[in-house]
């Protein structure tokens, strides 16, 4: 009787080990699967593709900079090649939605607005593409967070807002 | 010193677990695995393709060639192209022009046309696109008004509509009347919903013929079939 006393209660530690050890795969999994169909959260991705020797006949990369869709809604095109972005420099009112369309010229560089949301990497034959809205004034600082060369530490810019 | 290991007691079957419960455990198992294997291999073998839901269409009302009203809510039904551009665009818009009217031809054809897909020209130039210049160019293109419309409305509808929504560019007119502009043709399906754009000035008819295939099947489906489209989205099967 106490022999199986005892195999009882290893048995008991042993599933309260393993099942944890399924369930907690189980629920990140269900996690991740749930954001990103239901709630819709998606990690910025490729939208199209383009010729990188094209870059400066295609658009909108034939004409890099600020254009105004709408009232209040902007759209940036911006071409990253070592070691700079072009434009380099943006300004916009506050409270503006701005939609950043990036390409590169040559290596895969970073694309990261410190303060917001944009995170992106930008990578040579790809577009990527990002909103994001301004509120407050100020200056944010545009950095390229993906080692691109010698020069990766001077390759930044600046988003200014009024 | 001698090591001594104790016997580890094999216990002859699991305690507290019947034959019975074991065999709808390892059923369950089973059935599980194969479920994900099948997901698996919708998601990578992408056996049934759709185009994309890229956002509903908020409602718009615009005035054609003849001084009707046209709203978002009389093209539902049938899926429009729509393409944006003005009258005055000469040569520019010229490959646009060409394309869109061999699709219209391809599409008599099949005897699509107006039952199943119809277009509608936007002007963003409302100042110099009259009801007469529109009808003029119409009629350069030889438009049937039942399949084909050309429409505008007020510049700052135009421009939240164009612009604001569908994120497509204009300018202001220059001294010669000409207007910077991207040139873009979109997809909108019966419901209302965007599920396509493309560039005007480099329109493949193949894919633009594959495109509504695509749609019209997705639209035409039924039962297990449309749940199997359901899933095509939800695991993003688009063509390439």
């Amino acid at each position: 009787m106490i022999k199986n006393d005892e195999k009882f209660i290893g048995y008991i530690f042993e599933v309260a080990w393993i099942l944890p050890s399924v369930a907690i795969p189980v629920a990140v999994i269900t996690a991740v699967v749930l954001t990103a169909f239901a709630v819709g959260i998606r990690v910025p991705d490729v939208v199209g593709r383009i010729e990188p020797k094209a870059i400066a006949v295609t658009a909108p990369f034939d004409q890099p900079g600020l254009r105004e869709l709408a009232p209040g809604k902007y759209e940036a095109a911006i071409v990253a090649q070592v070691f700079l972005f072009t434009p380099n420099e943006i300004e916009i009112p506050a409270g503006s939605e701005v939609t950043f369309v990036l390409t590169s010229r040559d290596v895969i560089h970073g694309f990261k607005i410190v303060g917001t949301a944009v995170n992106m990497m930008v990578v040579p034959g790809q577009i990527s593409k990002l909103t994001v809205r301004f509120d407050q004034p100020g200056e944010y600082l545009i950095v390229c967070h993906e080692y691109c060369g010698s020069g990766h530490h001077v390759m930044s810019g600046k988003v200014i807002v009024q | 010193m001698k090591l001594v290991l104790p016997a580890a007691p094999i216990p002859d079957r699991v305690p507290g677990l019947s034959r019975r419960t074991r065999a709808v455990l390892f059923s369950g198992l089973a059935l599980g695995l194969a479920l994900a294997a099948l997901a698996f291999w919708f998601a990578v073998a992408r056996p049934v393709k759709v185009l994309p839901r890229i956002a509903p269409l908020s409602a718009f009302s615009l005035e054609d060639q003849y001084g009707l009203p046209l709203s978002s809510a009389d093209l539902r039904g049938r899926m429009v192209f729509i393409n944006f551009t003005y009258t005055g665009c000469e040569e520019e818009c010229a490959a646009q022009r060409a394309s869109l009217v061999a699709l219209r031809e391809t599409l008599r054809v099949q005897g699509r046309l107006g039952s199943e897909v119809v277009f509608l020209t936007i002007s963003f130039d409302p100042e110099r696109d009259t009801r007469e210049a529109l009808q003029t160019y119409a009629a350069q293109l030889a438009a049937d008004r039942n399949n084909w419309r050309f429409a505008t409305t007020d510049p700052t509808s135009l421009k939240a509509l164009i612009g604001g929504e569908l994120g497509i560019y204009y300018d202001k007119p220059d001294t010669a009347g000409r207007i910077a502009h991207d040139q873009r043709v979109v997809l909108v399906d019966a419901h209302g919903m965007l599920r396509a754009r493309y560039r005007a000035d480099a329109l493949d008819q193949g894919k633009l013929l594959r495109d509504i295939g695509l749609v019209q099947q997705e639209l035409g489906s039924s039962g297990l079939m449309r749940q199997v489209y359901e899933a095509s989205h939800l695991f993003l099967c688009y063509p390439d």
